[in-house]
């Protein structure tokens, strides 16, 4: 009885300890993620960086910075978001107040929408 | 408004439909088989054989599954049976964080930091020689992005799970080891059974991150050491360039629709699991 409960114990910790450590690989990825592109990033970073167009011609490397894709960047993501709400927002108003609750039709649209979730990029 | 409900739950239909108005081109002159089976990639000379491709995409995922799914079933376990509040309350948003990362930033950091330590270390420790650009490089890279997703789904469905169950377990004696083993992961099966072809299905669509390590090189792998170059990866760097010869677009258009219909069957087999879950939740 009593090397029973011994094992158990055993047993538990060992995979306590295997959780404890799978979690902090996981945690210690994100800190190298970071750690990684933020050591290789800052030394790049000036405020010429990002407030001038590149001036080195097509390739980057000479003077100025990337405000070009900056800004293509914030302009593509608010046009996005912003097209995005205009259909989103009526449909999330639909299914969730004018609908009836489990009809057929809100829980196609949920499973559609999961499924669109999964498409690749 | 029901409009545009419809309308946008229209949108994956209408996806489907036009890849394979595009693919009819080449499925009418090429059997489906060849292309499948085939492992000769000439577009030059009109040779379309996928086989490479999908091995690839199959070997960096297997491989990705092979290290994301343990990790992430520990850390859900752990974080949701043994782990104080504290660390849970700390945890969730490191891991959204981790979800939040862009690929693009996910490939970058495989260049800069795991292909060359496959090709400094793992491999010459095999006495292998890589170029650490390998099907191991997007496995890892692949892993690390899928494991939000995976431990996300999990901890859910062991949400689920009644706590009267885990009471009654350790009411007869279990140690919360034995109760998680044999009555919080039993229940929950069907459930870590959906979060992992969901990371399946992530795993196989993904793109940019995979392109950028994977070494692209379109021969079937033998070891992981090995170059890959999946299906998305094809797509993303041929689309647009070529164009002009005959049958090319129709091909690529075919590789998407491979794997759209992959990463539909996938996506439709764990919602199906996890819409019943949440009902017999309820």
């Amino acid at each position: 009885m009593r090397n029973k409960i011994d094992g158990r114990k055993i047993e538990e910790n060992f995979f306590i300890g295997l959780m404890i450590v799978s979690t902090a690989v996981i945690f210690l990825s994100l800190v190298i993620i970071l750690a990684t592109i933020i050591i290789k990033g800052l030394p790049a970073l000036s405020l010429s960086m990002i407030t001038q167009v590149p001036k080195g011609g097509y390739y980057l490397g000479k003077e100025g910075g990337i405000l070009n894709a900056i800004m293509g960047s914030l302009y593509i993501g608010a046009g996005a978001t912003f097209l995005a709400l205009a259909i989103s927002l009526p449909v999330v108003l639909y299914l969730n107040v004018y609908a009836k609750k489990g009809s057929r039709i809100v829980t196609l649209t949920r499973f559609s929408f999961d499924v669109l979730w999964g498409i690749p990029p | 408004m029901a409009g545009l409900v419809i309308f946008s739950s229209v949108i994956v239909i209408a996806m489907a439909a036009g890849l394979y108005q595009k693919s009819r081109q080449i499925l009418e002159s090429k059997p489906v088989f060849d292309l499948i089976f085939s492992s000769s990639w000439q577009p030059m000379k009109g040779k379309f054989g996928f086989y490479p491709f999908i091995i690839g995409t199959l070997w960096v995922t297997a491989v990705a599954m092979f290290i994301a799914v343990p990790f992430s079933l520990l850390t859900a376990i752990y974080l949701s049976e043994y782990a104080r509040q504290r660390v849970r309350e700390w945890a969730k948003p490191l891991i959204d964080v981790l979800a939040g990362i862009p690929s693009v930033v996910y490939g970058v950091w495989g260049v800069l930091a795991v292909v060359p330590l496959i090709k400094d270390h793992i491999a010459p420790f095999f006495g292998i020689f890589s170029s650490g650009y390998s099907v191991l490089a997007g496995g890892i890279v692949l892993a690390i992005m899928i494991l939000p997703v995976i431990i996300h789904v999990v901890l859910e469905v062991f949400r689920s799970v009644p706590h009267e169950v885990r009471e009654a377990s350790l009411a007869l004696g279990a140690t919360q080891w034995q109760t998680v083993k044999y009555v919080v992961v039993r229940r929950a099966l069907p459930g870590i059974v959906a979060a992992i072809v969901l990371g399946v299905s992530r795993a196989f669509g993904e793109t940019m991150a995979v392109l950028m390590v994977v070494g692209n090189v379109s021969r079937i792998p033998f070891s992981v050491f090995d170059p890959a170059y999946p299906l998305p990866a094809l797509i993303a760097n041929n689309y647009g360039e070529m164009l002009s010869i005959p049958l090319y677009d129709s091909a690529l258009m075919f590789a998407s629709f491979i794997l759209f219909l992959i990463v539909l069957i996938f996506n439709i087999i764990s919602r199906i699991i996890l819409v019943r879950i949440e009902k017999n939740a309820q």
